[in-house]
């Protein structure tokens, strides 16, 4: 199983690096965003030396960075599209190294956009760093994490490709609006401020900023990781119950 | 996943290369798979027929746990296709080809090679011998979306012969080819049979199957209406019997007349009709003296496989087809 496992990988990270739009929209929008919106935001927390950039860089990597999801979903569309979705039930392979396989490159997409755009806020847009490289890590994985486990819901709940990105937008720019990633929290009404708990994006851009502007480490993030990893496991166990092997899925 | 049913049982262990026991598959109200019982030796090419909706494709996808049979039981070598180790024993080719259109023929075969445990070198010699075998050299190191409909089902099936499967279970593989193509993936098919493996085969190109098969199984309605030799099967069909007409509007009636018989226009004069069981010449004669018809010839002549095979099926209803196929 490992050689089957070895092989879906190598297989899935060539078709994602053939796939450079996926790329384009993970990495390089959000980075032309936050050369452009940097500074027409105020500074995210009252500490000394902090600007908009503080807000923008993390804000963008977690928008952006749940659109991830239908780079995932499309990734599994698109096999389905070419019919090589059923040629791989029909091999010994088992469904988890396939979802696996499936999943991982995109985690560490995910994972690279969060470390580049936070590298080039650091080293070109004097943004602040005050926390641990190893903190951004780890919340960038689990986040990343969770954008993958969204597009496999969204997957196993849209018949169609269209229909995915579609959801994947929505949710993308409400769910991150609500969760701070356009404009601090704080800045929100009341009532808005508290439902901003109940989104993934909030537990994210929060974990972020600490790691930016207060000094946080993988210990002080680690609230912050159990509840985007909470999220993950929702989607998660929501996409195998909704999953359904024999649904027929257009591109 | 959503309501999976429990695996069906195995058969004997070390069994045929495939085994179906009573095999049924209902969508909802509709019995697609109706009870089919069919055995697929080693070495044996069986080509399985049917017109559009007779469950064909139904079958071959529960052959390779595509989908599950409502009742009745499947085994590969005696083991269930549920089982890992019998999914490594097949090899499948779908109706449509399923390749990935930004990687090579080679590439393609390579990790198709590659999913069935072997290792990269051993996959690389596997896709070069199935490259030999289906005439892949000159497009072997081409993007599978600039190839030929031809070419690109060559490379189809070569996917599934890449790991030398005991059984290989191929929906159509010629369908839409050129002759070359044709010909090439038909002898292919003969030379895996011949080579041992079992090989159970969909078409609707009837001289293809007639001439390959050791074996036809004719599906109607979801179930086994017929099953033999060529020869075989000739035997359990009635005679075919060819009138001659003098003009076209004789030949026209004849049609309009004897419709019970299934007449099919054969060259510009001539009808032929299918004897129904217990009836005779005489009789087929004595109908058209009463209408009326006077065939300028008649022949009785054998049954060829269409004539066969519209025959079997004739009971089968168009327009029911496209749910279960």
């Amino acid at each position: 199983m490992l050689l089957q496992t070895k092989a879906v990988l190598g297989h899935k990270l060539r078709l994602l690096s053939m796939d450079l739009q996926v790329a384009v929209f993970i990495i390089v929008m959000p980075l032309v965003a936050i050369v452009f919106l940097a500074d027409g935001y105020a500074a995210p927390r009252a500490v000394a030396g902090a600007t908009g950039v503080d807000q923008v860089v993390p804000g963008m990597a977690t928008l952006f960075g749940f659109t991830i999801a239908d780079s995932v979903g499309y990734a599994v569309f698109r096999e389905h599209g070419w019919g090589t979705w059923n040629r791989l039930r029909t091999t010994p392979l088992a469904t988890w190294p396939l979802m696996l396989g499936t999943a991982a490159p995109f985690v560490v997409l995910g994972t690279l956009q969060v470390l580049l755009l936070h590298a080039v806020g650091y080293l070109f847009l004097d943004m602040q760093f005050t926390g641990t490289w190893a903190a951004l890590v780890v919340l960038a994985i689990t986040a990343a994490t969770t954008g993958v486990a969204l597009g496999l819901l969204l997957v196993a709940i849209c018949p169609s490709s269209e229909q995915m990105a579609g959801l994947v937008s929505l949710l993308a720019v409400l769910l991150g609006g609500i969760g701070g990633a356009l404009a601090p929290t704080g800045r929100m009404p009341a009532a808005l401020e508290a439902v901003a708990h109940l989104t993934p994006q909030f537990w994210v851009v929060e974990g972020y900023k600490d790691v930016i502007l207060g000094e946080s480490t993988v210990v002080d993030v680690l609230p912050n990781m159990v509840a985007v990893a909470a999220f993950a496991a929702i989607f998660f166990v929501v996409a195998g119950l909704a999953f359904d092997r024999n649904a027929e899925k257009s591109l | 996943m959503r309501g999976r049913p429990p695996p069906p049982p195995a058969g004997p262990p070390g069994g045929p290369p495939l085994e179906l026991v009573g095999v049924q598959r209902r969508f909802g109200d509709l019995l697609a798979v109706a009870g089919v019982d069919l055995v697929v030796e080693p070495g044996e090419l069986i080509g399985l027929l049917g017109r559009n909706g007779a469950g064909k494709s139904t079958t071959m996808r529960m052959c390779v746990g595509l989908d599950e049979p409502t009742q009745g039981r499947i085994s590969i070598l005696g083991d269930s296709i549920a089982a890992g180790v019998a999914r490594a024993a097949v090899g499948y080719c779908s109706q449509h080809a399923a390749l990935y259109p930004g990687y090579t023929a080679r590439r393609n075969l390579e990790f198709f090679g590659r999913l069935y445990g072997l290792r990269n070198a051993e996959a690389a010699a596997a896709a070069e011998r199935v490259i030999g075998l289906l005439g892949l050299g000159p497009v072997a190191d081409r993007h599978v979306s600039e190839l030929s409909g031809g070419y690109e089902r060559r490379v189809h099936l070569g996917a599934a012969l890449v790991h030398d499967a005991p059984l290989l279970v191929l929906d159509e593989p010629t369908a839409g080819v050129d002759i070359e193509s044709k010909e090439r993936i038909a002898n292919t098919m003969r030379g895996v049979a011949d080579a041992g493996a079992g090989v159970l085969f969909a078409s609707h190109d009837l001289s293809d199957v007639e001439r390959i098969c050791d074996r036809i199984v004719i599906l109607s309605k979801g179930v086994v209406k017929a099953s033999g030799t060529p020869k075989q099967l000739a035997g359990d069909v009635a005679e075919l019997l060819r009138l001659e007409m003098e003009t076209v509007a004789d030949r026209e009636a004849v049609r309009a007349e004897l419709a019970s018989l299934h007449p099919r226009v054969n060259g510009r004069l001539a009808v032929d009709l299918t004897l129904r069981e217990g009836e005779t010449i005489a009789q087929v004669l004595a109908r058209c003296e009463a209408k009326g018809l006077r065939p300028a010839r008649v022949h009785a002549v054998a049954p060829g496989l269409e004539s066969i095979f519209l025959r079997v099926t004739a009971d089968d209803e168009a327009g029911t087809d496209a749910v279960a196929d």
